[in-house]
């Protein structure tokens, strides 16, 4: 019990600076403080870094030593963070060792960056799929969706342009050019749209970081024994 | 949904063994075309980076290739690339962390490198610090410490939200000031401009009001109504993201084709 | 014939569409398409920022501004964020407005910066100085833009001098304490660049304080970030602030465009190749357009085909239940 009351005392205090940085005056010399905290605030939390390394290596680690299925990819993975993370190191302190920077640009650039960027690539594909499968007119819902969809993809294209590129660029008329369609969809409705879903997100926001920092919040996490 | 429309029974053990081989073939022929023309491409180069580079381009298209495997099925290439890449990501970042921010903004100034005087205080944030470590014990007993500096966090991030909410909400440029602001008359350039503005307004209030939960949407006409033409509206903003990220999935797709045809494969670009 | 035709559709290996994908997308690689970019007023107001930065500068040198870029984008979202990131910095190295980059989120930021500039470099190698005054007016007209560069710097354009016309300030792990105490006060967050260096002793740093001194930050991104800087960050520090984002982000961003809490917008590719356009390069923004027409096309088709398929399936099932 009296490790939960020492925790919400805890976060109560972690946040009171901040609140009263904002609602006192200027005057008061709070703001000023701040070159003092944040420096410190970072070391705080920086210290954290090496967990998921020691997580990560303990969890393969125990799929290389039984022999799990699959175990030469984690032995794989294990050799991977450590010597990634040696070259990053080295990298620095040695900038001119010709090896050293190679075989850091390698593993950094051609490696990493390649296989990174395409699983992300990855997700081209399901899209198209997804257009096909499942963006589907059920409901006046989707109807719409799919109506503004079809404007924005034409609008944002060359060749979609191309096609109201008759009209005048300016005048009216030119309201009626895709692209300045798109541009209206995305400037009005959308942005209304958007802002309103803003509005009821933050005040969401508000009220559960008032939760959180009185520690009412309730949940397996908060409500676990201590 | 045609997933479900296939077999999704085993097909017969003949067929299978048949696919198999057709597949091993087709990944033999294809890692050889890849490995000859990767050594060609070094073996023409001028000099040594030259080679080096060609050899860097070429691990990175196989790279490439091996994850586009995982669009045929999954497979032990693309899984072994996969943990490959998270080794290489979380090595890295704890690599730039400790040569970035520990190093620069912690040892340099605790033992006062570079003529600035020590700071031995310095010492007691990592010890703070430390406390993370004790998620690593399963013991409750232990792990609890853990706590304080998650809690510590989230206490200052919770208080912070505030001075975000009304910067954001209520500045100068706040969005509910801008909203209304709108619709004054004379802020209006125009007509076209005004009810432009009337239409922001509406849109953002009928949007709003779907989130409305303090009264039943069942119960209140105006409410039910208001919130259902709030929900057609989002439907826009919905609609406005598909849109943009076709554009966003499919640029993601065309840097990978450009690495291979241009940089690789050495098409003019 | 319809009839079948949706049915084997319906039926179709997924990876049958995936191979389609592969082929549109790879058709403008062998034969290119010629487009006509249109630019956006969400972009042009960020290249006409920039442009007035210059001029402040030129009428206020005791009290130049900088650009900041923050790099907050990383491997996954390099397609979008690297032809946004290289031609705005191209921009600012054209007209000689310094600019530094740093990135709080994405650990490879700084790393990313750097390729960046060696891709303007490499550009910049295939470009001869006979060129800026050659007799072809095209030519000569494309590379306007450039010239600004090459008068104002001679023989040396293509040297980018670093700490002069720009740093990289490197990456940290940042809280929001950290990123509001570099509102007024840079040096206690980054005492060194990103290879160590004493970052208050380049020529460029001498007058920047902190965040206060960015004229402009510009917040290259495929992640939420627009909202720290919005909320904790320019209110206080004054600075414009623009947002250069995934496509998938930009619908979000639109509302504080409007509000003019983000006085530029880029959105994704397309931003991209705009702003490749108002500074007269050719990169991977505009490149990678071609692709996104037959892209686009190629989606809308599916989606027709998609909704045609269900509605025969629906009319179909109705028919059948009737019977």
């Amino acid at each position: 019990m009296w490790r939960r009351i020492f925790i919400s005392i805890l976060t109560f205090v972690a946040g009171l600076y901040f609140f009263f940085e904002y609602v006192m005056p200027r005057e008061s010399g709070l703001t000023d403080i701040m070159p003092e905290i944040g420096p410190r605030v970072i070391i705080i939390g920086v210290t954290a870094i090496f967990l998921g390394m020691i997580n990560l290596t303990r969890m393969h680690l125990h799929k290389v030593v039984r022999r799990r299925p699959g175990w030469y990819n984690s032995l794989a993975c294990i050799i991977a963070i450590y010597v990634m993370f040696l070259l990053t190191v080295l990298q620095y302190f040695f900038p001119k060792t010709a090896w050293v920077i190679h075989t850091y640009d390698t593993f950094f650039q051609y490696v990493r960056i390649p296989l990174d960027a395409t699983i992300f690539s990855l997700l081209a594909y399901y899209i198209a799929s997804a257009a096909y499968r499942a963006f589907r007119i059920k409901s006046v819902e989707a109807t719409v969706m799919l109506a503004v969809a079809l404007f924005v993809m034409l609008g944002q294209i060359p060749m979609g342009q191309a096609i109201t590129r008759w009209l005048p660029e300016t005048g009216y008329l030119s309201w009626f050019r895709l692209e300045n369609i798109k541009l209206w969809i995305m400037d009005v409705p959308n942005s209304a749209a958007t802002r309103g879903i803003l509005f009821g997100g933050m005040i969401g926001t508000l009220a559960m970081s008032l939760r959180l920092w009185l520690s009412l919040e309730r949940g397996s996490f908060f409500d676990a024994e201590v | 949904m045609a997933d479900q429309v296939q077999p999704t029974a085993d097909p017969p053990d003949a067929r299978r063994a048949r696919v198999r081989t057709a597949e091993l073939a087709v990944t033999g022929v294809l890692a050889a075309f890849i490995t000859i023309y990767i050594v060609v491409r070094i073996a023409r180069a001028d000099d040594t980076s030259q080679r080096m580079l060609m050899l860097q381009y070429g691990l990175a298209a196989v790279c490439t290739l091996a994850i586009f495997s995982f669009l045929y099925r999954e497979n032990p290439i693309y899984r072994f690339f996969e943990h490959v890449l998270v080794g290489l990501a979380t090595g890295y970042f704890v690599g730039i962390e400790v040569v970035n921010v520990i190093i620069p903004n912690w040892w340099n100034k605790m033992v006062g490198a570079k003529g600035a005087p020590a700071e031995w205080s310095w010492i007691i944030f990592p010890i703070i610090g430390l406390l993370w470590y004790f998620q690593l014990f399963r013991n409750p007993r232990w792990n609890w410490y853990s706590r304080i500096p998650i809690f510590f966090f989230m206490g200052y991030g919770a208080s912070l939200a505030y001075k975000g909410f009304f910067n954001l909400m209520f500045g100068e440029k706040g969005q509910v000031m801008d909203t209304f602001r709108a619709v004054l008359p004379f802020t209006a350039v125009g007509a076209w401009d005004l009810i432009n503005n009337l239409i922001y307004v509406a849109i953002a209030l009928l949007v709003l009001s779907y989130f409305f939960f303090s009264f039943k949407h069942e119960t209140n006409p105006l409410l039910r109504r208001s919130a259902a033409s709030g929900r057609y509206l989002m439907m826009i903003a919905f609609g406005s993201i598909f849109g943009t990220t076709v554009m966003g999935r499919m640029s993601l797709l065309i840097d990978r084709l450009y690495f291979l045809y241009h940089t690789w494969l050495g098409l003019p670009g | 014939m319809a009839a079948n035709f949706f049915e084997i559709m319906e039926r179709l290996d997924r990876r049958w569409i995936y191979l389609t994908v592969f082929v549109a997308l790879s058709i403008p690689f062998f034969i290119p398409i010629p487009l006509r970019i249109e630019v956006m007023p969400e972009c042009k107001d960020l290249h006409e920022r920039i442009e007035e930065i210059k001029q402040q500068n030129e009428k206020d040198p005791d009290n130049a501004k900088i650009v900041l870029i923050s790099i907050s984008w990383s491997a996954n979202v390099q397609a979008e964020c690297w032809p946004q990131h290289e031609a705005i910095a191209e921009h600012c190295l054209q007209i000689g407005v310094p600019f530094a980059a740093f990135s709080f989120i994405s650990p490879e930021g700084p790393q990313f910066g750097e390729y960046v500039l060696d891709s303007i470099k490499r550009r910049w190698e295939g470009i001869k100085d006979e060129d800026f005054n050659s007799d072809d007016e095209e030519l000569r007209e494309k590379l306007a833009p450039l010239k600004r560069r090459y008068d104002r710097m001679g023989k040396n354009w293509r040297e980018i001098q670093y700490g002069v016309e720009y740093v990289n300030w490197g990456y940290k792990y940042m809280d929001l304490a950290a990123l509001m105490t570099m509102i007024s006060d840079l040096y206690g967050i980054f005492p060194e660049d990103y290879k160590g260096a004493p970052l208050q002793d380049f020529p460029m740093m001498k007058q920047v304080k902190g965040f206060v001194d960015c004229a402009l930050i510009v917040e290259i991104t495929g992640s939420g970030t627009l909202l720290t800087w919005v909320m904790y960050v320019t209110p206080q520090s004054g600075s414009d602030l623009a947002f250069a984002c995934t496509g998938v982000m930009a619908p979000e961003a639109y509302p504080y465009f409007k509000s003019k809490q983000i006085i530029g917008l880029l959105s994704g590719m397309d931003g991209a190749a705009q702003y490749e356009k108002l500074v007269g390069i050719k990169a991977r923004g505009r490149k990678g357009m071609e692709s996104q027409n037959l892209a686009h096309l190629w989606v809308i088709l599916m989606v027709i085909l998609g909704n045609l398929s269900f509605l025969y399936k629906r009319k179909k099932d109705r028919d059948d239940s009737k019977k």
